[in-house]
């Protein structure tokens, strides 16, 4: 046997294996698209994690439509103290007055969170009778932040130091994180009914690539501002890493990983149904043309310090305020280095029962994530299905990085096409200087 | 691009918050903020320069100011070399042609048969009796009369004719027969014009001997080809006694022509020398400088040639002591091509450059002064053509010595009075200052003759006087003006310049009050008497390019001071300019100024910053008054004192900034009244510093895009 046919037979072995592999993969994937779609409820593209619409999504009745196709997006934000008009102003790069940020400096505590989240997607699921199994294939690209932060910390940000003149700043238990990257998901679930009872066992994997990656932590740090601001007093210890600078291509491999999902779920009859769901459990790695910086010192300010008064030009003085000029003056180390971060993981468990002679459904769950600060969410949800295909729900709930949330969310099925709109805060929606979260999804699924 | 389609999907929200967003065109937030920009310690280190400043024992500091006020440069003034030029004219009576030789033979044989051929019977039995008797003896006969037919030599492989100045020929008359011979005529004449060159009779000439002649030939005109003709010579015979008999004994002839000096010559002229002159040029050099030597800076030798001697020259000109810098003797050569008639010279006009020379100017006896020795060499070429040379052909050879700059000079300098002024000198010292009064405990001025010239001289310094404006004081120093000052000369080897010293203070002249006049000119008047003992006879004076007398000004300050509105300007640049992004973002504010005063001086000042036309952009700072430190027991300041203000900058004046040029600061310095308690003169010590800071307090926006 020459060489080349050698390697050319092992290619195709190898082909050959990777095939099946992939076949593996897009069965788990399919089933976790029935799960999300059939019983979890649009938990992708619904961070709060509410399950919703559980009637019309077990209609995709993969016996006799063995396809579907669904676009989705997402959008939500939550916090105890920064009004959603803040994070509005942030995202969609409006202008924060001194009224907005006097309400969110009011509502301020020692310790508070806010994170958000955008996604869209495209999911293309199908059922296998020959394997007996649902697979799917699932573009996602998602972007959130993270951040948890003292009360000092958001007015220094917001207001400056003036306010500070002759004090101190502290700085404790900084966390800022935001991550954007494009997920390519393939999953299957295998369905098992016996009798009156029905278990769904389902698993997903996910590549994932980023192009945008920023992380700030600051601890035991603070600032003191000498009246007329003569000096500043900086103590710091802090760390970042930074991704995004002068990268926004949407397809750059800056950083790559993997994650997996899982699902397990057991359904008696019409009646009920008890679901676990855990998501991104997986990572990214950045390669080592990131940037860290590191600093962990002391300094006292003065300003740029000019040698001869008589000699200089002023721009000089900008100039020397450049990033890296001031990195320098912080002594902070700037260095290129890859690194890991490791995605937060989402638990779920829920309970849905079936009422009103399997008109209504009403749900409770709670979830919670690995995130700093974050409290585990409680919420409950019910929904009813009128007449003509139409679902309407109204959902409840409490925790995480927010107080309490009132959703409501509308389904319609018009041919084979299932469109739903919805919020699990819509008061943060239309009165956002007074709500600290809000949310908006939509979706249409298609099934052929 | 990712967020928008995001978006799509929440579009509702996108309705809201747009909703928000066109009611205010900003974004981001503002921030105040309050932090320093720019800190600077400003000391009296900073205002002069580290050699401007000294320190006494007691840190109290001294201001020291030096400057030439005055240079002589002796090497434009002293050395002017005026240009030198020759034309001379050489003629063909310096042509000389070489030495020639030529022999004339007459054999025994030869006169045997010549005297058969005479016919006559006693001749003819003679001469058959002679060749009989060859190898043998016999008894020679007495003869006279006896002829030899002219013989034809052709000598025109040197010359075809010439008609001589003066010339010679010469040589050896030999009889090689057995028998004396008597009454020996023979003639030289030229063969086709048929004049007579010789014409001798030789008494007697014994047997086997020769005697020697020597014919002058000047004035004679002499062809190639001439006829030799032994026209009589006699014999006595053997006296009856048996000679041997040879018919190939000879009479010989031997001789050269030599010396030969010609008016007009027609010949093939071999390669010779038609000149070589040598003589010495002496220049006069104006102030009586007596020069043994030279090294030039730059010059050139033009030479001019017009010849009209119809054949190729080469000219050599030597500049007899001269030598580059590798010891190359000055020696240039230049073709002369042969002139295409008499009446139409051949033309060469040569450059030669003359920098890096040293010249020798003693003359070719090295007993003079100011004199260049030179020679010139003319040469003919061969061209192995027939020329005719006559007495009118001439070599007019015109050389000179142009722009000759020495950057040495040696020898006597020559006595002169050089008088310097009245002159102005900008003194910038104060140049800052604008107006007010300053009191001065102590000025202490060195005046530096600084000597870098080999020639001794006195100085008199006839004025000295300090201007400000229209207000002027002159310096009152018994024991310096108009006093003779000796300068000596300065070292050549190595070279060393002499530096003569005139110490100025507050007691012996009125130097203090000069300097308190805060003076922007000096205006002096000056005289400087060079070599006023004469010539010693050394010749040992020098000057070379960089020989020049400077009066220096050697000043110190001691900052011992009072001040009343002392008042300085100057002039910064100021340019925020609008490139910078990150100012876009200051939506106006204040900045802070905060001064830690630590000197004993009280300063009020102005900051006006104009754009660069010179408009007037915007006044920052107005009577902003830093207050002085205080003082101790001891008068010294031992703490300072801080002082703030606040320049409000607007966003619309931030713009107006964006177009500054140049910051002009003035400030006014006063001791203050109740500081004067100490003494009447305030010290500035070593460690006193004023601390200005520049704080920022500023509306920024920030436009963080997430």
């Amino acid at each position: 046997m020459t060489r080349k046919r050698f390697y050319s037979l092992f290619s195709m072995r190898l082909i050959s294996i990777v095939a099946l592999w992939i076949g593996i993969s897009n069965s788990l994937a399919y089933a976790q698209t029935t799960i999300d779609t059939i019983l979890s409820n649009q938990i992708l593209f619904d961070n709060n994690q509410l399950s919703i619409q559980p009637v019309l999504n077990q209609s995709w009745d993969f016996q006799h439509k063995k396809n579907c196709l669904t676009i989705q997006g997402a959008f939500y934000n939550q916090s105890n103290a920064v009004n959603t008009q803040v994070a509005h102003a942030l995202l969609f790069n409006s202008f924060i007055d001194e009224t907005i940020k006097e309400r969110t400096f009011k509502k301020l505590r020692t310790t508070n969170g806010y994170e958000d989240e955008a996604r869209w997607s495209l999911q293309y699921g199908h059922y296998s009778p020959k394997l007996k199994l649902a697979y799917f294939f699932h573009y996602t690209y998602r972007n959130m932040r993270q951040m948890v932060f003292n009360k000092e910390s958001f007015e220094f940000v917001f207001a400056g130091n003036k306010m500070f003149e002759g004090d101190t700043i502290s700085i404790n238990d900084l966390q800022f994180r935001y991550v954007a990257y494009n997920q390519l998901q393939f999953g299957l679930s295998k369905t098992i009914t016996k009798a009156n009872h029905r278990v769904v066992i389902g698993a997903a994997i996910s590549v994932l690539q980023s192009p945008q990656y920023l992380h700030l932590s600051a601890d035991r740090s603070s600032i003191y501002t000498a009246p007329y601001g003569e000096y500043l007093d900086v103590k710091y210890n802090m760390q970042a890493e930074q991704a995004n600078n002068g990268a926004p291509e949407f397809f750059s491999f800056k950083g790559t990983g993997m994650s997996a999902d899982m699902h397990v779920s057991y359904q008696k009859n019409q009646n009920w149904m008890l679901r676990f769901n855990v998501f991104d459990v997986g990572f990214i790695k950045y390669s080592n043309e990131i940037n860290s910086y590191k600093g962990d010192s002391a300094i006292k300010f003065e300003g740029i310090v000019i040698d001869n008064i008589l000699n200089f030009t002023t721009p000089t003085i900008f100039k020397d305020f450049k990033s890296d000029s001031l990195f320098k003056i912080l002594n902070i180390e700037n260095s290129k280095k890859s690194f890991i971060y490791i995605h937060p993981v989402t638990f779920q468990l829920c309970f849905s029962k079936s009422i009103i002679h399997n008109k209504g459904m009403i749900s409770i769950g709670i979830q919670h994530k690995t995130q700093s600060k974050y409290y585990p969410y409680v919420w409950s949800k019910f929904s009813y299905a009128c007449k003509h295909h139409f679902v309407p729900s109204v959902s409840v709930g409490f925790g995480g990085y927010s107080y309490y949330n009132l959703g409501i969310d509308l389904t319609k099925r018009i041919r084979i096409c299932d469109v739903s709109i919805g919020s699990t805060n819509i008061l943060g929606l239309f009165i956002p200087q007074h709500f600290t979260s809000s949310s908006l999804y939509f979706r249409a699924s298609f099934v052929f | 691009m990712k967020h928008k389609i995001a978006y799509l999907f929440i579009l509702l929200i996108v309705v809201i918050i747009s909703a928000n967003s066109c009611r205010n065109k900003e974004s981001g937030w503002n921030t105040n903020l309050l932090a320093p920009i720019a800190t600077a310690e400003l000391s009296i280190a900073n205002l002069v320069s580290d050699s401007m400043l000294t320190t006494n024992s007691d840190n109290s500091l001294n201001l020291v100011y030096k400057n030439t006020i005055y240079g002589f440069d002796f090497s434009k003034s002293l050395i002017d070399i005026p240009d030198t030029g020759i034309s001379k004219a050489f003629r063909l009576d310096s042509l000389k042609l070489p030495q020639q030789d030529f022999n004339v033979r007459f054999s025994l044989g030869q006169l045997c048969r010549q005297l058969i051929a005479s016919g006559s019977a006693g001749s003819v039995f003679l001469g058959n009796t002679i060749i009989s008797r060859n190898g043998g003896f016999m008894v020679y006969p007495a003869l006279t009369g006896l002829t030899v037919p002219a013989t034809n030599y052709d000598a025109s492989l040197y010359f075809r004719e010439i008609d001589l100045i003066s010339g010679f020929m010469d040589g050896w008359i030999k009889n090689g027969f057995p028998v004396t011979i008597k009454n020996v005529h023979f003639q030289v004449r030229n063969q086709i014009g048929g004049e007579v060159v010789i014409d001798d009779i030789i008494d007697s000439i014994a047997a086997r001997d020769s005697v020697f002649r020597v014919y002058n030939l000047s004035g004679q005109h002499v062809e190639g080809q001439f006829t030799f003709q032994l026209i009589n010579f006699d014999t006595p015979g053997s006296y009856g006694v048996n000679a041997p008999v040879d018919t190939s004994d000879q009479f010989e002839l031997d001789f050269r022509i030599f010396g030969f000096r010609a008016s007009s010559a027609t010949a093939v002229f071999p390669s010779i020398d038609v000149l070589a002159s040598t003589e010495d040029v002496t220049q006069e050099i104006q102030g009586g400088a007596k020069l043994t030597y030279i090294e030039a800076e730059e010059g050139t030798l033009h030479i001019y040639i017009a010849s009209s001697v119809q054949e190729g020259l080469t000219l050599t000109y030597t500049l007899e002591g001269a030598y580059d810098k590798m010891g190359r003797p000055l020696r240039v050569s230049s073709f002369v091509p042969p002139a295409p008639s008499t009446t139409t010279p051949s033309r060469i006009d040569r450059v030669f450059d003359l920098s890096g020379y040293s010249i020798d100017l003693t003359g070719k006896d090295h007993n003079t002064f100011n004199t260049y020795t030179q020679t010139i060499n003319a040469r003919v070429d061969s061209s192995g053509i027939e020329r005719t040379i006559t007495s009118s052909d001439s070599l007019t050879i015109s050389y000179s010595l142009e722009n000759i700059k020495p950057r040495l000079i040696k020898g006597y300098a020559g006595r002169d009075t050089l008088t310097i002024g009245p002159e102005t000198s900008n003194f910038d010292f104060f140049k800052n200052i604008l107006g007010g009064t300053i009191g001065l405990d102590d000025v202490k001025l060195s005046m530096s003759l600084e000597n870098g010239i080999g020639v001794e001289g006195d100085l008199v310094i006839e004025q000295f006087t300090a201007k400000r404006n229209t207000s002027s004081v002159a310096l009152a120093a018994p024991s310096v003006m108009n006093t003779r000052i000796r300068v000596n000369k300065a070292n050549e080897f190595p070279f060393r310049t002499t530096q003569t010293n005139i110490a100025l203070n507050k007691s012996n002249s009125n130097i203090t009050r000069l300097f308190e006049l805060l003076p922007d000119r000096l205006e002096y008047a000056m005289k400087v008497y060079v070599n006023p003992n004469g010539n010693d006879g050394t010749y040992q004076d020098f000057v070379n390019a960089n020989s020049k007398l400077n009066v220096n000004l050697n000043m110190e300050l001691p900052l011992s001071l009072v001040a009343n509105n002392l008042t300085l300007k100057d002039t910064l640049d100021f340019n925020i300019g609008n490139s910078l992004a990150d100012l876009e973002s200051i939506k106006g504010g204040a900045i802070n100024l905060i001064a830690d005063n630590g000197y004993p001086l009280e300063a009020n000042l102005d900051i006006i910053v104009y754009d660069e036309y010179g408009g007037v952009v915007d006044t920052l700072l107005k009577n902003y008054t830093i207050s002085a430190a205080g003082l101790n027991s001891s008068c010294r300041v031992d703490a300072s004192k801080k002082s703030y203000d606040k320049i409000v900058v607007s966003e619309s004046r931030m713009d107006n900034l964006k177009r500054a040029y140049k910051a002009v600061v003035i400030a006014k310095f006063s001791t203050k009244s109740n500081q004067t308690a100490c003494n009447s003169y305030l010290k500035i010590y070593s460690d006193y510093k004023l601390k200005l800071s520049l704080t920022a307090d500023f509306r920024y926006n920030i436009n963080a895009k997430f």
